[in-house]
């Protein structure tokens, strides 16, 4: 069995690399990319820990970011597809 | 599998019996989605109005129950979250008279509408009856997603860049919160906030761990309450999403976060005294940034309804503070501001936007001189204008006098430093907020209007049919009658 601490370690290197992406990138679907990169690394997080939890809550928490993550994406698409309409790019600089 | 959960699960059932009248709204919606009425926005008003009231009802039905725990702990109820959940019900249905006015104006007839402003009452209710980290990831999610969507209502390329903002932010947001709920969850083996196991195990963590995920895990809430680190995105959103949304935004979702913070404190007592202080100083240092900057970024508007959306950041910051003091005075402190807050700010966004509307009023300058052809409308906007700044005899006086008196009460027996700074603060922002809000009657009443841009203005002005007119009449004396009875009387509430 994978010790435990090799999986937080990959969900925090995930964490990070996410949130760089989010800081740095100025492209709205990049973007959405570290924040999906942040939901996986919560996810891994969530099973990692639930194998010490016999009702194992933190699986089925995980389907739900899953689920919610694809929505979310969904209407992110909607909305950016929208404005691409109006802007022709999809960078944002918001001001 | 264990039949106990399966009787758990029926017998917690009548605890969700309002949701499911929503939860029915929104399947209906669906449906009438895709058949061609020939009004649409008829069905989809009357439908929201007919749930809605049907909502209102059972949760006063629910009031004085003997609610438990339900769903395995997922939701409890008590009459405090009634009551939160109460003024939601009122709030919705008066955000959706602003909306039936501006949907007549604008012609404006999509059936999505109505869908997502019931999806926005769903999330709210959950999110004051939720117990479980679970449960609040998911009505977070649920009033922001509704929220997205909604902001693009308007249709035009500003709409869409604010709806961006806003999911940019959000998705964000959330994320974080997810990642720190998973940390938590690994810290105690449990996402059930009533379970005593859950702050066991917190008192034990490593404090730093804690501490960062601690605080990842409330930026949700942190979000819908539009306090000061999450706070950029409101200015874009109010001032482009259609007024009633902006309106629903402004209430709503903060007063659900609210009562959910209050729900969440309320269980803190099995922590250790040293987090419970740091738990208390750092929301306590957020109250009081978020009064100051939203005051002070309020200040520097030129239009009305960015002035309004950092207003409610200040507000905001107050109804931190009065998540910070467990005392029962706190708690009656703020369900009255709570009240106060909601029915203000409806009644500010429904002038806004008569204005808006009919003379196309954005700017403060655009108001200049209305008060001779408008005087009436001009005492309501006066009254309002009192009550957002806290001044007598208006409710909003009472609300901010409760919520220093509690402070000052707890300072009292405790001597923590932080419910005097925040004491201190408040007084002065209140001073600060005055001006800012009284500038908009001053314009009203005491600036010319210009020569040329009264021709100007003339020719936009669009002509509210008399029907509306008097609908709009009904709904803002309904609003803002409230706010001076409630000045004199404000045991009805409490």
């Amino acid at each position: 069995m994978i010790p435990i601490s090799h999986i937080l370690i990959l969900s925090a290197i995930l964490f990070a690399i996410g949130l760089m992406i989010i800081l740095m990138k100025k492209n709205a679907i990049v973007v959405l990319m570290g924040v999906e990169l942040i939901l996986n690394a919560a996810n891994l997080n969530m099973v990692a820990f639930s194998q010490y939890d016999p009702s194992l809550k933190g699986q089925m928490f995980s389907m739900f970011v899953m689920v919610i993550a694809v929505s979310e994406i969904a209407i992110a698409l909607a909305i950016v597809f929208k404005l691409y309409h109006h802007l022709r790019t999809v960078d944002i600089d918001f001001n | 599998m264990d039949i106990s959960i399966l009787k758990n699960i029926i017998q917690s059932l009548p605890m969700v019996l309002p949701e499911a009248m929503v939860a029915a709204l929104i399947l209906l919606l669906t449906i009438a989605c895709i058949i061609p009425w020939k009004k649409p926005a008829m069905v989809g008003k009357s439908l929201s109005w007919i749930f809605g009231i049907g909502y209102i009802l059972l949760k006063i039905n629910q009031w004085n129950g003997q609610w438990d725990n339900g769903f395995l702990g997922m939701i409890s109820l008590d009459n405090y979250r009634i009551a939160g959940q109460l003024l939601l019900g009122g709030l919705y249905l008066f955000s959706l008279h602003l909306s039936a006015v501006e949907v007549q104006l604008k012609n404006e007839e999509r059936m999505e509408y109505w869908l997502l402003k019931a999806a926005i009452l769903l999330g709210g209710s959950a999110l004051v009856m939720s117990d479980n980290l679970l449960m609040i990831y998911l009505a977070v999610e649920l009033l922001s997603f509704s929220a997205y969507g909604l902001t693009a209502f308007s249709f035009n390329e500003k709409g869409n860049k604010a709806a961006l903002k806003y999911l940019l932010f959000g998705a964000i947001a959330s994320a974080l919160t997810v990642y720190g709920m998973s940390i938590l969850y690994g810290l105690t083996g449990t996402l059930s906030l009533t379970d005593g196991s859950f702050w066991m195990n917190l008192s034990t963590a490593p404090v730093s761990i804690l501490a960062f995920a601690a605080f990842l895990a409330v930026i949700g809430l942190l979000f819908k309450l539009t306090a000061v680190p999450l706070h950029p995105w409101v200015e874009d959103v109010y001032q482009n999403a259609p007024t009633p949304i902006a309106a629903l935004f402004a209430t709503l979702p903060k007063i659900a976060a609210f009562f959910c913070f209050m729900g969440i404190m309320q269980l803190l007592p099995p922590l250790s005294a040293e987090a419970k202080q740091a738990i208390i100083v750092a929301l306590g240092f957020i109250a009081l940034v978020s009064m100051t900057a939203g005051n002070l970024l309020a200040l520097g508007q030129k239009e009305v309804k960015k002035m309004l959306a950092y207003s409610s950041v200040s507000h905001a910051g107050f109804l931190i503070a009065c998540i910070i003091v467990p005392a029962k005075s706190a708690w009656d402190a703020g369900l009255f501001y709570a009240a106060i807050y909601g029915i203000m700010n409806m009644a500010a966004f429904g002038l806004v936007q008569y204005f808006e509307t009919g003379k196309k009023a954005i700017t403060y300058e655009d108001f200049n001189g209305m008060g001779k052809k408008h005087a009436l409308w001009g005492i309501g906007l006066v009254i309002v204008m009192i009550s957002l700044t806290g001044l007598p005899p208006t409710a909003g006086f009472n609300a901010k006098l409760m919520v220093f008196l509690a402070l000052w009460e707890q300072y009292e027996t405790t001597s923590t430093t932080i419910y005097l700074l925040l004491l201190v603060f408040g007084v002065l922002n209140t001073v600060i907020a005055l001006f800012y809000y009284i500038r908009l009657p001053y314009h009203f009443y005491f600036q010319e209007e210009g020569e040329e841009d009264y021709h100007f203005y003339r020719r936009r002005e669009v002509v509210i049919e008399n029907r509306l007119q008097w609908a709009y009449r009904i709904a803002l004396f309904v609003a803002i009658l409230p706010l001076i009875v409630l000045f004199f009387a404000p045991q009805i509430i409490l």
